[in-house]
């Protein structure tokens, strides 16, 4: 187990070391801050002196250099438009951003794993079918179709529920702020986290029936029954659980991939989160905020795909997580 | 039936007597295996079972409903597949995989459960019973593998096994090992065997009564001994002229021309015709009914006599 946490870490480091390097490299194509930052009064000269001053004209590996010795300690740099430090700005919104991909990622997995071995196991029932070709069609629309569609059905037709924001919040241990404690933040999140999960729970709801189609027809699934066990334990104890295996992987990438969309989503229903945020910051060139929220990211998508890799070590015997000789696992 | 099937089997019948070793040869794709699933009605889909009658202890197999058939399933009559690398699953130890047969058909303790697992487990020579039992199958090798699978099989003491080509995917060393072991178990424990195999030495050691099979049809059943010995129909000839020991080193091996017809192809008349060096007019054309010559019964309009 140690030895499988410190290659881990190096990969993880490895990874994050690279999306440094593209994140900061980035900075120079997206405009010039000082436009945002100083009024229309400021001369040239006073602009090259500002320039000087923040270290914009030093060359790249100068300011790389810089830019990684401080984010070791933490400092991802100072937010030109919030005057705050970008790693603060950020982790104020990180609460918001995950609970909705929290919230999404709990109706995929509520939804998409009884119905996906429901339409495995009755592939001619009507209910299978029918979950089928609405899922093909929830695969086709675009996370903000679905966004607008429902604002527009529930909130402005119907007004059963919010169209924006997290509605109230309350604080709980150390800054972190929760809208699931809340009748209002509860109805808030309904809405958000449906779209943010129609494109994700379609996939899984194919995913899991193709995959529990292969193994109701292994070999194993057949000595199963010809054991003579009941179809409970032979759908759910022998199917069910190879047919996960290759689902968590898949879900580990994808969970990054829902905090990436949640830029859509958060925007759609003004949602204070990251993604949101980003958003903003790239309209206002606000670069350090732009590198922070993309080394953020990255660190998420690293942490929940270690995560998800021990999980499946629990989960599959065959993989082991740590060999005796210190074999490559 | 319905439209556009193709049949699979056709008038396969025979009869098995309480301990009795059968056994069921022929090519690839002649129904053996198809026959021998059908019993536990557990084809693949969409094949099924479109008539006759399925009988063992006096009730028709054909005709229980699921809950009826898994009493009869791994109680009564326990199966052995081929591949013993892809019988066991994967994510589940030897243990569950082993205790959980014996739960769905006894009222038993967990403690007992495992008890009768390892003792079952020592019956099969797994050495170190007790240790190997919380194991995953990846850990153990082929032979192993399928030792545990015959050891799943004998767990609740079935009068009936039927075993599938258990041997043809291992090595040749373990195939031996493993058909000794069965033949041990059958013999100690009075448990009949249906045991299909396209090995003709495998058969004339392990049964006393033995079905040749033929594009989903019996070509000839009776006595093991007579069989091997005396072969009366020409695709049984071919079988047994096309084993390695009766050619002499460094000559080609006897085959027999052509392969089996596929499900949609089956020739008219006589089904081997198109391979039959016996070949005649009425086979082309009229399907042969089956003579009982001896210990035999034969569907064969040329079936070959002992003087022949």
């Amino acid at each position: 187990m140690f030895a499988f946490f410190v290659r881990r870490l190096a990969q993880a480091a490895l990874v994050m070391f690279v999306i440094s390097v593209i994140a900061f490299s980035i900075q120079d194509n997206l405009g010039d801050p000082l436009r945002e930052m100083v009024g229309q009064s400021v001369s040239e000269e006073e602009r090259q002196a500002l320039r000087d001053k923040m270290g914009l004209n030093d060359p790249f590996f100068v300011q790389y250099w810089r830019f990684l010795k401080n984010a070791l300690q933490g400092d991802l740099g100072t937010s030109y438009f919030f005057k705050r430090p970008a790693v603060d700005v950020i982790l104020d919104k990180l609460p918001a951003t995950l609970e909705l991909v929290f919230g999404a990622s709990l109706i995929i997995i509520v939804f998409s794993v009884p119905i996906g071995v429901f339409a495995a196991i009755n592939p001619r029932h009507w209910f299978s079918k029918f979950a089928m070709a609405v899922s093909t069609v929830g695969i086709s629309i675009p996370v903000f179709l679905t966004a607008i569609m429902s604002i527009y059905i529930f909130s402005v037709e119907l007004g059963w529920l919010p169209s924006f924001g997290r509605g109230e919040t309350v604080e709980i241990f150390g800054g972190w702020t929760t809208g699931f404690l809340t009748w209002d933040g509860l109805v808030h999140l309904i809405l958000p986290c449906i779209a943010l999960s129609s494109i994700m729970l379609p996939l899984f709801i194919r995913l899991i029936r193709a995959e529990m189609l292969e193994v109701l027809e292994s070999e194993y699934v057949k000595f199963a029954w010809a054991k003579g066990l009941s179809p409970k334990r032979v759908w759910f104890v022998h199917a069910l659980k190879n047919t996960l295996l290759p689902v968590i992987t898949v879900g580990g990438v994808q969970i990054g991939t829902l905090i990436a969309f949640t830029i859509l989503t958060e925007t759609v229903f003004q949602w204070p989160g990251m993604g949101f945020l980003f958003l903003e910051a790239v309209n206002r060139v606000d670069t350090p905020l732009i590198i922070a929220y993309l080394i953020v990211v990255g660190l998420i998508f690293v942490v929940t795909n270690t995560i998800v890799d021990l999980v499946y070590g629990l989960v599959n015997p065959t993989v082991k997580l740590a060999r005796p000789h210190g074999g490559d696992g | 039936m319905r439209k556009e099937d193709l049949v699979a089997l056709r008038d396969v019948s025979f009869t098995l007597d309480k301990g009795e070793r059968l056994g069921i040869v022929g090519e690839s794709g002649a129904g053996k295996s198809v026959a021998a699933f059908s019993i536990l009605n557990l084809i693949s889909k969409p094949g099924y079972i479109s008539g006759g009658e399925i009988r063992f202890d006096g009730k028709d197999l054909t005709r229980l409903s699921l809950q009826e058939m898994s009493e009869i399933r791994g109680n009564r009559i326990s199966m052995i597949f081929q591949d013993p690398m892809m019988t066991l699953n994967p994510v589940l130890t030897i243990g569950t995989q082993m205790t959980e047969a014996l739960h769905a058909h006894q009222q038993i303790s967990k403690e007992e459960a495992r008890q009768r697992a390892i003792d079952s487990l020592a019956e099969v020579h797994i050495p170190s019973a007790a240790t190997r039992i919380d194991q995953y199958p990846h850990e153990l090798s082929g032979g192993m593998r399928q030792r545990v699978v015959i050891a799943i099989a004998l767990i609740t003491k079935p009068p009936l096994i039927i075993a599938d080509e258990p041997t043809t995917a291992l090595d040749v060393t373990i195939q031996a090992e493993i058909m000794d072991l069965l033949m041990e178990l059958c013999n100690s424990s009075g448990v009949g065997l249906i045991l299909i195999t396209h090995d003709l030495g495998v058969i004339s050691q392990m049964t006393e009564r033995a079905i040749v099979m033929y594009a989903g049809r019996i070509v000839e059943e009776g006595d093991t001994k007579d069989i091997i010995n005396n072969a009366r129909h020409p695709y049984t000839h071919g079988l047994m002229g096309a084993l390695p020991q009766k050619t002499t080193p460094g000559q080609r091996l006897n085959q027999i021309k052509g392969g089996m017809p596929p499900l949609n192809e089956i020739p008219k008349g006589c089904a081997f015709n198109p391979r039959c060096p016996l070949v005649d007019d009425i086979c082309r054309t009229t399907r042969p009914d089956y003579t009982t010559m001896g210990s035999t019964r034969v569907a064969c309009h040329k079936a070959l006599s002992e003087e022949s």
